[in-house]
C-alpha cells in the first residue's frame, strides 16, 4: 500500500467513525418520536416494537435501550400500558398505549419535525 | 425459563434493588416475556438470549438511569436547596437576629428615655433649675431646655418605632426561616 492509499483509507476509517456517531445521535434524538408514532397506530409490545425497529438499521435499537425508554414515556405519562394473556402459551405481554397527553407530545413533536426538514430542504437547494 | 434465563434475572433482580416492588415486578416480568418472544419468535437459545439482552448489570443500569434521573436531579437539587437555606439559616442566626433583636431592644428602651429626659430638662428649667447632666445636643447645637421636651418626644417616638420596626423584622424574619425550613423537610 502506498502513501496515498494509506492516506485515504484513514480518511475513510475517520468518516466511518463519524457517521456512526452521527447516526447514533440522530437515533437517540428520533428514538422517542418513531415508538410513540408506531405505538398511536396500534398498542404494542416491547418485542414487538424492537422487532419492528429492526427493519430500519438506522432504528435498530437494544433492549436495554427500548425498555427503559418506555417506562419513562410511561411515567411522564405519554403512554399508558396494561399486561395481557397470550394465546401461544407465552407468558403475558405488557402493551402500551398513546395517551391524550402522548398524543399532544407527538403533534408538538410532528410540527418540529416539519420544521426540521423544512429547513433541511431549504439548505439543500 | 430454564436455568441460565431465571439466574439472569435474578441478577436484574438484585441490580434493581433500589426500586419498589412492584415496579422490580413488573421490569423483570416484563423482560421475562422478552426473553420468551426471543426464544419462541427468532428461535434463540438461552445463551443467545442472555448475551443478546446484554450485560445484566448494564441492562439494570439502564432501567436505574432512566427512572431514577428525575428523581435523582431532584434530590441533587433538594440537597443544594438544603444547603443553601442552612448556611443562610446559620449566617442569619449569627449576624441578622443579634443585629436586629439589640437593635429593637436598645431602641425601644431609648425611645422611652429620650421624652422623659426631655420631660426632666423641660421642668428643671420651668422650676429655675438647670439640669447639667440633661441636654439635648446635635452635633454642636444645643436646643434651649424647653425646646429640648417637643424635640426628645419626637426623636423617643422616631426610636421608638425604629425599635418596633427592628423587633417586627426580627419576628417576620424567624418566620419565614422557619417555614422555609418546613419546606425544606417537605420537599
Amino acid at each position: 500500500m502506498n502513501s496515498s492509499q494509506h492516506h485515504a483509507s484513514k480518511a475513510n476509517l475517520l468518516n466511518e467513525v463519524s457517521i456512526e456517531e452521527w447516526k447514533s445521535q440522530i437515533k437517540r434524538g428520533t428514538l422517542e418520536f418513531c415508538i410513540l408514532l408506531m405505538i398511536r397506530q396500534k398498542p404494542c409490545y416491547g418485542y414487538d416494537i424492537i422487532s419492528q425497529l429492526e427493519k430500519w438499521p438506522i432504528l435498530a435499537a437494544k433492549e436495554s435501550t427500548i425498555y427503559p425508554l418506555l417506562r419513562r414515556l410511561l411515567k411522564e405519562g405519554y403512554l399508558s400500558s396494561f399486561w395481557q394473556d397470550t394465546a401461544e402459551g407465552l407468558p403475558p405481554r405488557k402493551y402500551y398505549a398513546v395517551t391524550d397527553k402522548g398524543t399532544e407530545y407527538l403533534s408538538a413533536m410532528s410540527a418540529e419535525w416539519e420544521h426540521l426538514l423544512s429547513a433541511i430542504a431549504e439548505l439543500r437547494k | 425459563m430454564d436455568q441460565i434465563m431465571n439466574a439472569y434475572l435474578e441478577k436484574i433482580d438484585r441490580y434493581l434493588r433500589p426500586l419498589p416492588l412492584s415496579e422490580r415486578t413488573d421490569i423483570i416480568n416484563e423482560i421475562k416475556s422478552q426473553m420468551m418472544e426471543l426464544k419462541a419468535g427468532n428461535c434463540l437459545t438461552s445463551d443467545q438470549i442472555t448475551e443478546r439482552l446484554g450485560n445484566p448489570k448494564e441492562l439494570a443500569g439502564a432501567y436505574l438511569g432512566e427512572s431514577l434521573s428525575q428523581s435523582a436531579a431532584f434530590s441533587l437539587r433538594r440537597l443544594i436547596y438544603a444547603i443553601l437555606f442552612y448556611c443562610l439559616a446559620g449566617l442569619g442566626g449569627i449576624f441578622i437576629l443579634p443585629f436586629t433583636t439589640i437593635l429593637a431592644g436598645a431602641l425601644l428602651v431609648c425611645g422611652v428615655i429620650a421624652p422623659v429626659s426631655g420631660l426632666v430638662k423641660a421642668a428643671g428649667f420651668l422650676m429655675g433649675f438647670d439640669v447639667p447632666w440633661v441636654s439635648f445636643q446635635f452635633g454642636s447645637w444645643t436646643a434651649h431646655p424647653l425646646l429640648a421636651l417637643p424635640l426628645s418626644v419626637l426623636l423617643g417616638i422616631l426610636l421608638f418605632l425604629a425599635g418596633k420596626g427592628f423587633w417586627k423584622l426580627t419576628l417576620k424574619y424567624i418566620q419565614v426561616v422557619s417555614s422555609r425550613q418546613r419546606s425544606v423537610h417537605s420537599v
